[in-house]
């Protein structure tokens, strides 16, 4: 069970970094938001993005150890985008909201694993 | 030669790749295949067919079944190349013995009661390649060094078309997250770009090595030079075990295996799983007993053993004890160790091997995408390559894609069908297995080569999704198991096979549907065309992919 959490703690965060950044860039916050960023949100994008792909390491790191952990990371990093990928030409909006609520959950499960630990 | 260095690099790309495009679809398909091939092997071998042992079973006394083993083997092969014997355990609570009179001889095993003795014949199970027909076929294409050879050639091939790939990607981070559906060549060449950029830390790796694995193989020479070709010696030099012993052609009884076990259960602290003799009945023989090794701690580390011990097996003198988690041989040995565990998952349990499941099918409609693309490009404006020969060499080109990337998913779920209905009691079933697998495979080259192509591609893609929608029909029909009878008994090995093929079948339907589309469009589509806004894009694409 404790696995299962983690596992998708990690999916959804890279899955939400890879948003993050696919929001910084000007085609694609322009397929999603229908304007060009502004340069503060370019920047914040990218920084929540890396960060958000960063974290990701975490879960992983927890249910398997850091050495395995991070052969996990890169398995999920392109699970991730290429979930982004093909879903964003579908529904552009949904995929991005799908990012976002990935934050939220992603968090939440982590919450779950540490204080069920 | 082109003019630049990404021209020729295109060029490299484009034409090195196109004639291994279907050997490496093949040993990525079936490789990624290979990553369930426990969960396949159980289907095949038929779970409802082998009597599951019942909960109040005592645990069996494992030192009692290594004297029983040992009486059935000294009576029925005294003198043998290999004996072995697998322990019961809770899971499976015969005691399995095996063994092999020489190197030119059959395999023989049985399985024993633990207890009494008695002899249940050979194993109950459906006799089955499983499994491992796709891991075979992934390496070798079954036909042993040949095949390790091509398939070694290949691999190199895929290095160097995902470096040249990279070097003609010229919009390789603006392009990241890009695809762009519904827009012909430029879809296909976004998909084929997405799907390799997106799992390229994955693809180096696993084509490496696999080439890494084989070392031995692709180059032997300093272990020839140094070792006269004695690989055996070679190998038990840098794991740091006790050389092979040679046979001395004199006769000398084995040791009690049971006092053996005892010795090495109590100098590891772990219960023994696997027993193995080699030269039993020689003065040479020696034996080597595994342990079982502890399910969270194999999941979170890629090397080390599960500790064994190594004994003369006539006089029961310990040779060698390696304990659980010591990794031994120096530092080349050790990465090559990681190496091979990170090209056979042997870590981190089901989660890992799905993730090697997507990536490795990833790389799979990479090579689909791009040879694929090939043509798309081709069809739209044919570029004279092979001056007078262009449209017989177009038209192979198009069997073989059909044949090389729906044909094998056809024969590989045919596969699935053949090992339920070839019957039981067949002599080298195995073999007609796999002749029947490659017949199959055959004839989807003949029917892509007599069918227009678009019809090739419908009619082999709707034979796939029919044989993954039905497998669980024709289980039940043939062995009166099915998936949620899987499920109910908690056997979520042959369940999963059976919901992942019907998967599969969906997906097929889908691709099916997307090229039936496609070829009813494209006539009104080229009568529509010219002067329209694709005509950019496509200046666009020729530009980037030329």
């Amino acid at each position: 069970m404790q696995i299962m959490l983690n596992v998708f703690a990690a999916l959804l965060l890279c899955y939400a970094g890879m948003t993050s950044l696919c929001l910084a860039m000007d085609r694609h916050h322009n397929q999603v938001l229908k304007r060009a960023p502004v340069a503060a949100a370019r920047k914040g994008f990218r920084w929540a993005g890396w960060l958000l792909l960063a974290l990701a390491v975490v879960p992983c790191a927890w249910a398997w150890g850091l050495s395995i952990g991070v052969i996990a990371w890169f398995g999920f990093l392109s699970a991730g985008a290429l979930a982004l990928v093909f879903l964003l030409p579908y529904g552009p909006r949904f995929a991005a909201m799908l990012g976002a609520g990935g934050v939220a959950a992603s968090l939440l499960l982590m919450l779950i694993v540490k204080v069920s630990a | 030669m082109k003019n630049t260095f990404r021209q020729s690099m295109s060029w490299l790309h484009t034409w090195g790749s196109l004639w291994f495009a279907w050997i490496l679809f093949a040993v990525f398909f079936t490789g990624t295949l290979g990553v369930f091939d426990d969960a396949i092997s159980h289907w095949m071998r038929d779970p409802l067919a082998v009597t599951a042992a019942s909960d109040d079973t005592p645990p069996p006394d494992r030192l009692q079944a290594a004297k029983i083993g040992q009486a059935f083997l000294e009576k029925n092969a005294p003198k043998a190349e290999f004996w072995s014997m697998g322990l019961p355990n809770e899971d499976n609570t015969k005691l399995r013995v095996f063994w092999r009179d020489n190197p030119q001889a059959e395999f023989q095993n049985r399985e024993l009661d633990p207890v009494t003795g008695e002899d249940a014949g050979p194993s109950k199970e459906r006799k089955t390649e499983g499994g491992h027909h796709f891991v075979h076929m992934h390496f070798e294409f079954h036909a042993g060094d040949a095949g390790i050879w091509l398939v070694g050639v290949a691999a190199m091939v895929m290095l160097v078309a995902l470096v040249s790939g990279i070097v003609v990607h010229k919009k390789i981070f603006v392009d990241f997250f890009t695809f762009r559906p519904g827009k012909g060549q430029r879809s296909w060449l976004d998909s084929h770009n997405a799907l390799s950029v997106l799992t390229l830390p994955f693809q180096f790796m696993i084509v490496y090595t696999g080439v890494v694995a084989f070392a031995s193989i692709y180059m032997p020479s300093a272990a020839m030079v140094r070792y006269n070709g004695d690989l055996d010696h070679f190998f038990a030099d840098i794991q740091e075990r006790p050389a092979p012993r040679q046979v001395k052609h004199v006769d000398a009884p084995v040791a009690p295996l049971d006092g053996l076990v005892t010795a090495a259960e109590g100098r590891i602290g772990r219960e023994a799983r696997f027993i193995s003799v080699s030269h039993p009945g020689d003065a040479s023989a020696s034996a080597r007993i595994f342990m079982r090794g502890d399910e969270a701690e194999m999941a979170s580390r890629l090397r080390g053993s599960n500790g064994s011990v190594q004994f003369d097996a006539v006089s029961g003198e310990i040779l060698d004890a390696e304990m659980p988690g010591e990794i031994r041989g120096a530092g080349a040995f050790s990465t090559f160790q990681s190496m091979r565990a990170l090209h056979f998952v042997t870590f981190g349990g089901y989660t890992i091997k799905w993730l090697y499941f997507i990536c490795g099918m990833a790389g799979a409609a990479m090579l689909a995408t791009g040879s694929i693309l090939f043509m798309v490009k081709r069809r739209k404006k044919p570029a004279g390559e092979f001056g007078a020969s262009t449209a017989r060499v177009y038209r192979v080109v198009d069997a073989l894609n059909v044949a090389g990337i729906a044909g094998l998913m056809l024969a590989s779920v045919g596969y699935f069908w053949i090992n339920r209905l070839v019957p039981a009691a067949l002599p080298e079933r195995e073999g007609w297995e796999i002749g029947l697998f490659f017949a199959l495979w055959f004839l989807t080259l003949v029917h892509a080569s007599l069918r227009p192509t678009m019809r090739g591609w419908i009619e082999q893609l709707i034979g796939t999704a029919f044989l993954c929608l039905a497998l669980p029909l024709i289980n039940v029909l043939t062995t009166g198991d099915n998936f949620i009878a899987a499920l109910a008994r908690g056997d979520g090995e042959s369940a999963g096979v059976e919901l992942t093929a019907m998967a599969s079948g969906l997906l097929c339907i889908v691709a099916a549907r997307f090229v039936h589309r496609k070829s009813v469009q494209a006539p009104q589509a080229a009568k529509a065309k010219a002067g329209k806004p694709d005509a950019a894009v496509d200046a666009d694409v020729e530009a980037e992919a030329a």
